[in-house]
């Protein structure tokens, strides 16, 4: 048995009110102060709740990196107990000429920035380097760089002959990751690379 | 120029593609995208301003009842999660804004002004002037969860679903509210003033 319906017109819109409520649109100068007005407010740094996911994020694979090494390094009788001979064991021999490679290749120490928010405008870009630079320990903490998306982008692709620092950010929507380092010919540059692929996006002349 | 999407009168602006580009938007903006941000206040803002207007009553208060609630949108924004949609979260940090614009004013001294002459009645087209000259003193002699209710159902379109979620109260509870509120301004504009029942908590 089907509940009887409740009639609808009661719910429906009150027309001769909505008429009586409605009020004329704000005029062109007034829409524009009151929109000026909330957009000179400091925006929200969610960003930053992002940041705190990344770098914990970056943390954990660093720690997983961490642990794939001590692993590599315990004597052998463990590994080839677990696998066929000669598989595991080469597998591991394997991942200890790859693991000092797992930051960035090639490289000395990488300064880890966090995140870099928005980095679509080169003007941005430059000032969120600068306040990482501020807020970073420095190139202490190897591990969380190489838990960074791209970590192991060569240094060819990145045209850069030694990143100094690698950062996160978001490049017209997309994530990115943020390498800071010095070109061939001594001009420092920000490399932005697309997270997906690890292709390139575009590189910014940073001042001296 | 207007900018896409408003909204003259506080019509509602409906379409899925809007609520899509608003969450868009949001999100953008949530990232620190300003210029998301930017699109998202311009399209809203009437929207925002007509329910500080008919909840607060007074011209002035009302403007800065929207000034707050912009702002409470640019620093809340990272705080929209997208669950509901941009205008349910839109319409209630506008619903607190004026009924926070409501309570200082209570609070800061006001010079005793005169209340226009309620019209006799409101069914003709010159009646209708008066009527809406009215209609701010009205609703303010009528309870803030009544008058909040009814501007969100008659004046914005939102239906029951919706106002419940705005408000943070059950369907029957906005339905009560409506249906009393209506009443209310009715008896009110029709010259008539009797007390306002306050609704009970919860109802």
């Amino acid at each position: 048995m089907s509940e009887p319906r409740e009639p609808t017109e009661p719910d429906a819109r009150d027309e001769s009110l909505a008429a009586l409520l409605a009020v004329p649109p704000l005029d062109d100068v007034t829409r524009r102060r009151l929109v000026r007005g909330a957009l000179d407010q400091p925006m929200p740094r969610a960003s930053r709740a992002a940041a705190a996911l990344s770098v914990a994020a970056a943390v954990a694979v660093g720690l997983l990196v961490g642990v794939v090494l001590v692993q590599g390094n315990e004597p052998r009788t463990t590994t080839t107990a677990q696998g066929a001979p000669g598989g595991r064991a080469a597998a591991d021999s394997e991942a200890l000429e790859v693991a000092p490679k797992a930051a960035i290749p090639g490289t000395g120490p990488i300064t880890a920035l966090g995140d870099l928010g928005d980095v679509t405008k080169p003007a941005d870009l430059e000032v969120a380097i600068n306040n990482s630079y501020g807020l970073s320990a420095g190139p202490g903490d190897q591990a969380a760089v190489a838990g960074y998306p791209c970590a192991t982008t060569p240094t060819e692709t990145l045209g850069l002959v030694s990143p100094s620092a690698i950062g996160l950010g978001v490049f017209r929507d997309l994530p990115v990751t943020v390498f800071v380092g010095t070109a061939p010919d001594g001009q420092a540059f920000a490399v932005i690379v697309r997270q997906t692929d690890c292709t390139v996006l575009g590189r910014v002349v940073l001042p001296g | 120029m207007r900018p896409p999407g408003g909204s003259p009168q506080g019509v509602r602006v409906g379409g899925a593609a809007n609520v899509i580009e608003d969450r868009a938007l949001a999100r953008a903006a949530a990232r620190g995208d300003r210029r998301s941000l930017e699109v998202l206040l311009e399209r809203h803002v009437d929207r925002v301003h007509a329910v500080c207007r008919r909840v607060v009553g007074h011209p002035e208060d009302a403007l800065d009842a929207t000034q707050e609630a912009l702002v409470a949108i640019t620093r809340g924004i990272g705080s929209f999660d997208g669950r509901s949609a941009f205008t349910t979260w839109l319409y209630r940090v506008a619903t607190n804004a004026a009924l926070d614009e409501v309570r200082r004013r209570k609070r800061r001294p006001m010079p005793v002004e005169e209340l226009p002459e309620p019209s006799s009645s409101a069914s003709g087209v010159e009646d209708r002037v008066s009527a809406r000259l009215d209609v701010d003193a009205a609703l303010t002699q009528i309870p803030e969860e009544f008058r909040v209710a009814v501007v969100l159902r008659d004046l914005c379109d939102l239906d029951y679903a919706e106002i419940a979620e705005v408000l943070d109260v059950p369907s029957g509870t906005v339905r009560s509210r409506i249906a009393r509120g209506r009443a209310a301004l009715t008896e009110i504009l029709g010259n008539s003033e009797g007390p306002i029942e306050r609704p009970k908590r919860g109802s």
